[in-house]
């Protein structure tokens, strides 16, 4: 029995104690996975893991184990999360207005606004990431997740056209063009150097 | 022309990335960017890039054990409140397999009852029977139909109001 068979049986029988491996497991990418879509990491992530852990113990049934695990789970949290916008009036993950969203929250707190650094500045461990993280905090969510999802997660492109529910041109192009954007930061740093 | 071809191989770097450039185009690349300085650097920077992606490290957000224990906390809870409805579920079945032959039982009597009704109300006996359909045999089906899906859909919304928040 395959890894993915053995999780897909545990989840149809809801057995709790593979749903804790499963949390110790993935949680980490999860938040990661989060923290890009989102762009910060604050009690929202929190919410938005612990609902897709339930969604997952409750809907466990669904995921049939012949593709891999973390394509289902990630698509589960983007679902949740893509509801939590829809919540707070944001249509799409497309469009900048989560960031916009915040930016009206930042003008109603300013103390708030520059002592906190994002979670990309904090999270950067070498010269390269500390370059690219203000780069990343200002892309939009879409071209963050599919960074994340090819670079991090080292899904395949139809992997990621499952979870992000776009064709794989699509999920091509907003790689490119992620890529384009880090590429010129790179570049800008070098001239101003 | 040669900005054409410089565009071209920007675009199969691209790929490469991506994980979708082919063999043959991974081959003229590489050629090409032997004695290509100007694509050289694309590809440096790209790669830079991705490099710098994996210069971050989450971990420590995620390893927040007060996260963690609240998800396990919420998932023993959840566990729990699935495991109660259970028996719910199980009751609800029998409930329902008990109203369906209760309605098949009493279908069948109703399709004798046709002509005493008949004699009873002077009427010819189709018509006595299509009323017994109509009053007793169709209602009584449509109920024992209804009373799993309202069972159910009650059980549900009991069930999420529930759930954790």
């Amino acid at each position: 029995m395959t890894d993915t068979q053995r999780i897909a049986r545990g989840l149809r029988q809801r057995d709790i104690t593979l749903l804790h491996e499963l949390v110790e497991q993935y949680q980490f990418r999860l938040v990661r996975y989060l923290i890009y879509l989102l762009g910060r990491r604050d009690a929202v992530v929190d919410d938005l893991v612990q609902e897709t852990w339930l969604r997952v113990l409750e809907h466990g049934r669904s995921y049939n184990g012949r593709s891999r695990f973390e394509p289902w789970l990630f698509t589960i949290a983007r679902n949740l999360t893509m509801d939590h916008l829809r919540k707070r009036r944001i249509v799409s993950l497309d469009s900048n207005a989560d960031s916009s969203d915040q930016a009206q929250q930042d003008r109603e707190h300013p103390s708030l606004i520059s002592s906190a650094p994002s979670p990309f500045e904090l999270a950067a461990r070498t010269e390269e990431a500390h370059r690219i993280a203000h780069t990343l905090e200002s892309l939009e969510p879409i071209y963050r997740e599919a960074l994340v999802l090819r670079f991090q997660e080292e899904l395949s492109l139809q992997e990621i056209s499952t979870v992000m529910g776009v064709p794989l041109t699509t999920v091509s192009s907003r790689i490119y063009r992620a890529l384009a954007t880090l590429r010129a930061q790179m570049e800008g740093e070098e001239h101003a150097d | 022309m040669q900005t054409d071809l410089h565009d071209a191989m920007r675009h199969i770097i691209d790929k490469s990335l991506v994980g979708e450039a082919s063999a043959p185009e991974q081959q003229e690349l590489r050629k090409h960017l032997l004695e290509c300085a100007v694509c050289q650097k694309y590809a440096s920077d790209s790669r830079r890039a991705i490099v710098g992606l994996n210069g971050f490290s989450f971990a420590p957000f995620a390893a927040d054990p007060g996260l963690q224990a609240k998800v396990h906390a919420a998932l023993d809870l959840r566990m729990q409140q699935l495991q109660a409805a259970q028996p719910n579920h199980q009751r609800i079945v029998r409930i329902s397999i008990v109203a369906f032959l209760l309605t098949i039982v009493g279908s069948f009597g109703a399709l004798h009852l046709g002509d005493p009704l008949a004699a009873f109300l002077h009427l010819p006996v189709a018509q006595a029977q299509a009323g017994l359909f109509t009053f007793w045999i169709a209602p009584s089906w449509c109920l024992a139909l209804l009373v799993p899906v309202l069972l159910l859909v009650s059980a549900r919304s009991a069930n999420r109001k529930g759930q954790i928040v």
